[in-house]
């Protein structure tokens, strides 16, 4: 199996813990086989109406065997719990460093429940096999082998009968394993349903209310609670039938020790004490041979589980950098796309053949249609995918060739959705720069026009946020995310429709403060106010993941395209407005001078 | 104001157990009311193993050895060999059908568990999803339905069979030799005492790591959904710092209950040694004294009795082994019942009726509300709409817009007032029967993993592929629905991954009125979908609302003009009401709002201390 490999790998990084562990468990083993020994002379002591002296020396040895033999397992024990413990700690690291790595696609493709369940549940049972059934191999292998050479040395024969019916039970249960095997990876499959499900359900109890649904939803979580319970029995039914007959190999094998042991002792071949000594041995064999069934069981589990694990910790993150990848220092902020091609799916485009200029500091507004592929030029230009074909510069560096962190780095991005860690409004504001200073912080939000509801929550910029903490409107969150973004004082500034859920009293103040900002860097963004529209340097039209038109408001309102019958229509629906603003305006005056001749 | 308080988590997250282990005990065993003929079997098989257990050491010991092999009888010995053998085939029976019981019983108390929790989450009010942590409620459904496992039943199952094997061996030492009986029961209280002292301390310890799994799990979480914000600010190495941190606490905690389960273990060995050793060293004695009569009598009744005092262990070792997996058994089970145990807030009252078809009139009546009683988030709201009229909420953000319209839902109850729908009061109608008729576009959008076919249906599941097409053709998403690479049969990842926000907004536009809803409610439905889909969808409104009661929350003030009538809210109160017309000429907020959004932004300088300053 490779993934023993990979896990070895981690064992072998602890090497001294387990050494000592094994050191340990070789000597609770002889101390284990010595133990019966002393039992026997016991008895042969008493049979033959001994020395209680030397009844009471024997005993002293037993106990005080039994004392040391403590202390061993209990060091060994610890060790071994240190060190699987140790190894759950590494992967589920490992398992979290390699998620972080993935590129978006990666996440469309996978669902949360499912990374959660094989970061957690899963790096556990691995965990759960190295701290137990692991120990239990190494016990039992040493057991083995010294209850074996100790039985041989007392009756061979009889040792031989021992042992073929105790493979018997070996036989059983890799029958077993074979046939438990495909239902508990069938089982973990249900389980990890059941928690997608579960995880949906919950996430979206808003929309399940509304529609009054919580029926449908009920049922949807029938369908993989009961198949997991099915499987679960199946594997109850499987464990019921082959593991009894262990016990009732073991019992038969105590049946014949007790039959030919006393045919020898009768004919006078054997001591009652050897007996006694042997039938001992062959009951701590009973136990390794139970246990290796235990052992496969766990090894089983322990295999589809650590797969799935590993599955996560090897995936290749589909954007990465190359090994001789630039890291960007200074930026002037010059974009180009060069007949650039893309689509999630290759046999699908959802950009064709885009070519776009951007020079420093000039601001560009994207517009189109929903679907027409503005949110992927910006996905495309962060480097969350990779071009399908064609390249994107920035100042004349191919966006593959620089350092993705640096990349980033420079660029800061207000999305469309907007996520809020559970943390403090300061440190999600500061969340792109974390040694920001306080001052700067409170700049960034009094611009995006956060900081008055800010300093108005209980504990102000110190107050938690997020799932945890206190709710924030929508318009509340996209502030902060602004204040986020500006903090950074990036070279390159993408909003993706990021004042959509803003009021126009806060989107107007945040527009003003924007409008200072935008000078000396350059802008992206997707917008669907004209207003803002019309200042931007250029404008691109897109649709259909084509760059339809292009060009600055004057240009494309001469051009009469499908820039201009958009503009006309929007400003249709605006002039009536402006007029009757201006017909507020003006009453509002004869209104102030009416006030003001009469005041006087 | 626009927040929520989460003044006080719905459920506990310390490691401390609150609820009474019987407590626990006896809820559980309610859910195993059903399987009582299992039960009994598993019972019936329990008794028939323990006395097989018992009655080898004895065969073995005072018959086998004393009275057929030591004095040489072969007949005796064939006659008692084929005894064992049949003792050794029943025990096999009974094991056999006690673990399948066992399975049986243990499987069948968790798909129970996980059903009622997961309906009882669908009942539960949106306030206790607000202060509630998403991973730590999976983590509860999940992870601990699972640690209760099969531990609970068997542990219980063997615990009483541990008991019976206790008391029968104890009585069978008895029948055999009173004076060594006493002297082997020396150790009976050094055991008792030291299981107390590990007691408490094995409760911490389990307690610990279930808490501290679940803050890893609620770590991986947060990190999945902020994904792209930490790609995008490269905080990938802080975030791992903060995940090693949750991951070490967990470490540790799983440590510690290593170490104190590693003292545990010898330490009983030690007593059981010494046990052996008190037996031995009597036994001993009272035979060289010929006290257990005839050697050979001896030998079998000292064999015997070192069989029965390691037996004696064996269970009191086993009643604290399994101690451990009943604890933490019982530790997910208190998770759990802590979630049964919240009370939903709003539920149907018991005179609740169903309503007939609405027409589609809202009456709200002095009606104050705060997500916390202590701060109104609406203050004394009064207002009526008739049927199929169609009325724009305006005001800026968190003045009170979507709680108007989540109490209309009955997410949450006012503290104060009345809402009534055609004139029965929202309270005294069933949920479900006044949700059906509504249709709602919230803000956020949310969809399930399926087929974009299955989102819409979601809101009307007998609808035809045919009515699903149309409603989507009448929202405007139809277009880009037909070039994704499936069309309708388009595979959409959890919440809705690869669909721009605008295009989920059209879903979900298209789910709301595919139910032909009396009601409909849009929450900033159309905020993020582009001027050339929003002009399209806008000529489809008109005819929308038409038909039905129509509450619209819109920023975009050109979305709102057609409103039948339009309320101006600010700081939780109705400030203007009228049609777009009257409240221009009023001159109030909303003709500044109004003004505001046509408005050119002006420049000013601004710059960060960090930057160049000018």
């Amino acid at each position: 199996m490779a993934f023993i490999s990979k896990l070895t790998r981690y064992v072998i990084r602890r090497w001294h813990l387990f050494i000592f562990m094994i050191i340990c468990t070789l000597l609770t083993t002889s101390i284990n086989i010595y133990i019966p020994r002393l039992g026997g002379q016991v008895i042969k002591n008493i049979l033959e109406a001994g020395d209680f002296n030397a009844l009471v020396w024997l005993v002293i040895q037993i106990i005080g065997f039994t004392g040391v033999l403590g202390i061993l397992s209990f060091l060994s024990r610890y060790m071994n719990g240190y060190f699987s413990q140790k190894i759950v700690y590494e992967i589920r690291n490992d398992a979290f460093r390699s998620i972080q790595r993935q590129s978006l696609a990666f996440f469309n493709k996978t669902d949360t429940g499912q990374l959660i369940s094989r970061a957690t549940t899963d790096t556990e049972r691995v965990g759960r096999f190295l701290g137990f059934q692991f120990r239990m191999l190494i016990e039992t292998s040493f057991l083995l082998v010294g209850v074996i050479a100790s039985m041989v040395m007392i009756d061979l024969e009889l040792t031989c009968i021992s042992l073929a019916l105790l493979s018997l039970i070996l036989v059983s249960f890799s029958l077993f394993g074979k046939k438990i095997r495909p239902v508990i990876s069938e089982s973990r499959g249900h389980f990890a349903n059941l928690t997608s499900v579960l995880w949906e359900s919950i996430s979206g109890i808003r929309i399940v209310r509304a529609f009054a649904m919580e029926d449908h939803e009920r049922e949807k979580f029938q369908k993989p609670n009961n198949a997991y319970y099915r499987s679960m029995i199946k594997a109850a039914g499987l464990r019921a039938t082959f593991i009894p007959i262990t016990g009732l190999i073991g019992g038969l094998m105590m049946v014949v020790i007790t039959w030919i042991g006393g045919l020898r002792i009768i004919e006078g071949r054997m001591g009652v004490d050897t007996l006694y000594v042997f039938s001992n041995y062959a009951t701590m064999l009973m136990r390794p041979m139970r246990l290796i069934g235990m052992i496969w069981t766990g090894y089983q589990r322990m295999a589809a589980a650590g797969e799935r694990v590993f599955q996560i910790i090897e995936a290749e993150p589909e954007v990465k950098d190359k090994p001789n990848a630039v890291e960007l220092k200074e930026l002037k902020g010059h974009i180009k796309f060069e007949n650039v091609y893309f689509g999630y799916d290759k046999e699908k485009p959802i950009l064709k053949n885009i070519n776009l200029e951007i020079k420093p500091g000039e601001t560009v507004a994207l517009l189109g249609p929903t679907g027409s592929g503005k949110s992927t030029i910006i996905r495309l230009l962060m480097r969350f995918y990779d071009v399908t074909s064609g390249r994107i510069l920035i100042d004349e560096y191919d966006i593959r060739d620089i350092k993705i962190r640096s990349l980033r780095k420079h660029i800061g991005i207000v999305s469309q959705e907007i996520f809020l860690f559970n943390k403090s409004v300061k440190e999600n504001i500061s969340f792109g720069k974390p040694n920001a200073s306080i001052k700067d912080i409170i700049k960034a939000a009094k611009i995006a026009q956060a900081h008055e509801f800010i300093v108005k929550l209980p504990n102000g910029y110190d107050t938690i946020i997020g799932e945890r903490g206190i709710d924030l409107s929508g318009g509340q969150r996209q502030r902060i995310a602004i204040a986020r973004a500006l903090l950074l004082d990036p070279k390159i500034l993408v909003l993706d429709d990021s004042t959509s859920s803003v009021d126009v009293d806060t989107e107007y103040e945040i527009q003003k403060a924007l409008s200072a900002l935008l000078k000396n860097r350059t802008t992206i963004m997707i917008t669907q106010r004209i207003s803002t529209i019309r200042n931007a340097d250029k404008i691109i039209v897109m649709d259909n993941g084509e760059i339809i038109e292009e060009g600055d408001h004057e240009t494309l309102m001469a051009k009469k395209g499908v820039y201009y019958r958009l503009y006309q229509t929007l400003y249709e629906a605006q002039k009536e407005a402006l007029e009757a603003v201006e017909a507020q305006k003006r009453l509002e005056e004869e209104k102030l001078i009416l006030t003001r001749n009469g005041g006087e | 104001m626009g927040w929520r308080f989460h003044h006080r988590p719905p459920l506990e997250k310390t490691a401390e157990r609150r609820m009474p282990t019987r407590v626990i005990f006896t809820r559980l065993l309610k859910y195993l009311s059903p399987y009582k003929g299992w039960i009994a079997a598993v019972i019936l098989s329990v008794i028939i193993t323990s006395i097989t257990d018992i009655a080898s050491p004895y065969i073995l010991g005072r018959e086998i050895v004393s009275r057929y092999i030591l004095r040489g009888d072969l007949e005796g010995l064939k006659t008692i060999i084929v005894v064992f053998i049949g003792i050794q085939a029943t025990n096999w029976i009974a094991n056999t059908i006690r673990m399948y019981g066992l399975g049986k019983i243990g499987q069948s108390l968790l798909f129970r568990i996980r059903e009622k929790v997961f309906a009882h989450l669908q009942e539960l009010s949106f306030s206790f999803f607000d202060r509630s942590d998403t991973g730590d409620l999976i983590s509860r459904v999940t992870n601990d339905t699972d640690a209760i496992g099969e531990a609970f039943t068997s542990g219980l199952i063997q615990v009483a069979s541990d008991i019976l094997i206790l008391f029968m061996t104890v009585a069978v030492m008895f029948s055999i030799n009173v004076q060594l009986s006493l002297v082997s029961m020396i150790i009976v209280p050094m055991i008792v005492a030291i299981a107390i002292i590990f007691h408490s301390k094995f409760r911490v310890a389990y307690q610990m790591q279930r808490t501290r799994i679940s803050n890893v799990t609620s770590k991986l979480q947060e990190t999945i959904s902020g994904i792209r914000e930490i790609q995008s600010f490269t905080r990938e190495k802080d975030a791992m710092k903060e995940f090693k941190n949750v991951n070490l606490e967990n470490f540790q905690a799983n440590l510690r209950a290593t170490k104190v389960w590693g003292t545990f273990f010898p330490t009983i060995q030690l007593m059981q040694s010494i046990g052996m050793g008190i037996v031995v060293l009597y036994g001993g004695w009272l035979s060289l004294n010929g006290a257990l009569g005839p050697i050979e009598d001896a030998i079998g009744t000292l064999i015997t009795f070192m069989f029965y005092v390691g037996m004696f262990f064996g269970p009191i070792f086993d009643l604290t082994n399994f101690y451990n997996t009943i604890q933490s058994a019982l530790a997910a089970a208190e998770r759990i019942f802590e979630i049964l145990d919240v009370e939903p807030e709003i539920k149907d009252s018991k005179d609740a009726v169903e309503i007939p078809k609405i027409r589609g009139e809202i009456k709200f009546e002095n009606v104050t509300f705060g997500y916390d009683p202590k701060r109104p988030v609406l203050h004394n709201i009064s207002f009526h709409i008739k049927p199929k009229e169609t009325v724009a909420l305006v005001g800026p953000t968190g003045a009170g817009k979507s709680t108007i319209i989540k109490l209309l839902c009955r997410f949450y109850d006012p503290q104060k007032g009345q809402i009534l729908i055609d004139g029965y009061n929202i309270k005294k109608i069933k949920r479900n029967s006044f949700r059906k008729q509504l249709g709602i576009v919230l803000q956020e959008t949310f969809l399930f993993s399926g087929t974009i076919m299955d989102n819409i249906r979601y809101g009307r599941l007998d609808a035809s592929d045919e009515m699903v097409m149309a409603a989507a053709k009448l929202v405007g998403a139809h277009e880009f629905i037909e070039r994704l690479p499936d069309g309708y049969n388009t595979k959409i990842g959890e919440g809705g991954a690869g669909l721009s926000v605008g295009q989920k907004q059209l879903i979900s536009f298209a789910r709301a009125l595919l139910r032909n809803p009396a009601i409909l409610i849009l929450d900033e439905a159309t905020s993020s979908i582009d001027p050339y889909t929003d002009l399209l969808i806008r000529k489809a409104m008109k005819l929308l609302l038409k038909d039905r009661t129509s509450i619209i929350i819109a920023h975009r003030l050109s979305t709102v003009r057609d409103a039948d009538r339009i309320f101006v809210i600010d700081d939780g109160r109705i400030i203007e009401e009228g049609t777009h017309e009257d409240l221009l000429r009023k001159g109030g907020l909303y003709s500044r709002l109004y003004e505001m959004q046509f408005r050119e932004p002006t420049a000013e300088t601004i710059t960060f201390s960090h930057g160049k300053q000018k």
